[in-house]
């Protein structure tokens, strides 16, 4: 394997993890206003503060995996860089404006006591996490399915280029299936009762993300080419990922949150693992020309650069994956139905 | 490379001027919502001191020689 080939998996590792992690607590942001609902006003603050504790100390390194897979992408690949960033502009504009304002939400809401500007935060991560989720979904699939890109390497298709139904069916089903994720997390990580309502909710969004996500793989024979590359039978890792997430319906009714919530990790993984493999050996298709699109090679930085980041990544990804599970085992309890122990 | 040559050709100049004004308002109006609670927080004032840090002075364990450690 050379060094092309192992930085398209290493991107593709990197947004696998990010799509783990930033996906439950996107789902968590998504949840926040219909879970944290109590039945007087003080209730419903404590709840909505419970559930922005359970990622307070975890959503900023998550969502770290995102700019490390931007800066991989730029430094190993920058053609594809160029191309991805400069065709998704508008895109990944509003992606930027969703994410700042729910970064700065979590640390401002609690801040002030009054109704109107914790709601205002509230709506925040809301519609920071709801939008960067449907955004990404769409991004992605259209990775998949392929762009207009001339011989320049430019993408030559306007915003709405970017909005077909596949790519829209992608959207819904990435919001969808990070709000089951999120929903499990949420059941994992609070106290009675925010933990049997977060159950319930994720019982019930799991019905419409299990046919959204069989959905999508259909959808997927029918908008991309992965019949030629992958075949009638799309191998072991797609139906892996789909079988998963049905057997988190029968782990959810048996209270086996725990279980449920590693097979949405497999879902997930699955599902980027599934996209990666149906670009590879390319990382922009053109739907104009195949002999326009972008591969590992000809959008790849020298083979020094690549040298010097694998070796830097080898020392640095170990640091960082030690600190971030330690995060995770520092806070690993419940969140307390306790105001005096709630950060956020 | 010149600098003309090095934009994106995809990318129109009056969007890359509205995602510049968009963000400059965006951060000018978090800054004023910054601002407005550093100076809340400091009209509020700081603390009384807090009765642990008194304790851990007073501690019998505590001594000269574990502080210089």
């Amino acid at each position: 394997m050379d060094l092309n080939t192992l930085w398209f998996i290493l991107i593709g590792v990197l947004y696998t993890g990010f799509f783990i992690l930033e996906g439950f607590d996107f789902g968590v942001g998504m949840l926040l206003p219909f879970l944290g609902q109590g039945p007087d006003a003080s209730e419903t603050d404590l709840r909505r503060r419970m559930i922005i504790n359970t990622i307070g100390p975890f959503w900023d390194g998550n969502e770290v995996w995102l700019l490390t897979a931007g800066g991989a992408t730029f430094a190993a690949f920058p053609k594809w860089y160029a191309t991805l960033f400069s065709g998704f502009y508008l895109p990944f504009f509003i992606l930027l404006l969703a994410l700042i304002l729910r970064g700065v939400a979590f640390e401002f809401r609690s801040r002030r006591p009054d109704a109107l500007w914790r709601n205002f935060w509230d709506w925040s991560i809301f519609f920071g996490s709801l939008v960067p989720s449907l955004l990404l979904g769409v991004a992605f699939a259209n990775l998949a399915r392929g762009l207009p890109i001339d011989s320049e390497m430019n993408y030559v298709g306007g915003f709405s280029n970017l909005l077909n139904h596949y790519a829209l069916l992608s959207g819904v089903t990435t919001v969808v299936i990070f709000i089951l994720h999120g929903a499990i997390f949420l059941s994992m990580k609070t106290e009675s009762p925010l933990n049997e309502y977060a159950l319930q909710a994720a019982r019930r969004i799991w019905i419409p993300a299990a046919i959204l996500d069989v959905l999508l793989l259909v959808s997927t024979y029918l908008s991309t080419d992965i019949l030629a590359r992958l075949g009638v039978n799309p191998g072991v890792i797609p139906l892996t990922g789909v079988a998963a997430l049905f057997f988190v319906g029968y782990f959810l009714r048996r209270k086996r949150n725990g279980v449920a919530f590693a097979a949405t990790i497999v879902t997930i993984a699955a599902a980027i693992a599934t996209l990666f493999m149906l670009m590879y050996p390319y990382v922009m298709i053109s739907t104009i020309d195949p002999a326009f699109s972008l591969n590992i090679y000809n959008a790849a930085s020298n083979p020094y650069t690549l040298r010097v980041m694998t070796i830097v990544a080898l020392i640095f990804v170990p640091i960082v994956l030690l600190y971030q599970g330690w995060t995770y085992w520092v806070f690993r309890n419940r969140v307390l139905a306790r105001p005096e122990s709630l950060t956020y | 490379m010149k600098l003309d040559a090095a934009v994106s050709p995809p990318v129109p100049a009056g969007m890359v001027l509205a995602s510049l004004i968009i963000f400059t308002l965006v951060y000018a109006a978090l800054m004023v919502a910054d601002v407005y609670l550093l100076v809340s927080f400091a009209r509020a004032g700081a603390p009384a001191p807090e009765a642990e840090q008194i304790t851990v002075r007073s501690d019998p364990g505590f001594t000269l020689a574990e502080a210089q450690d």
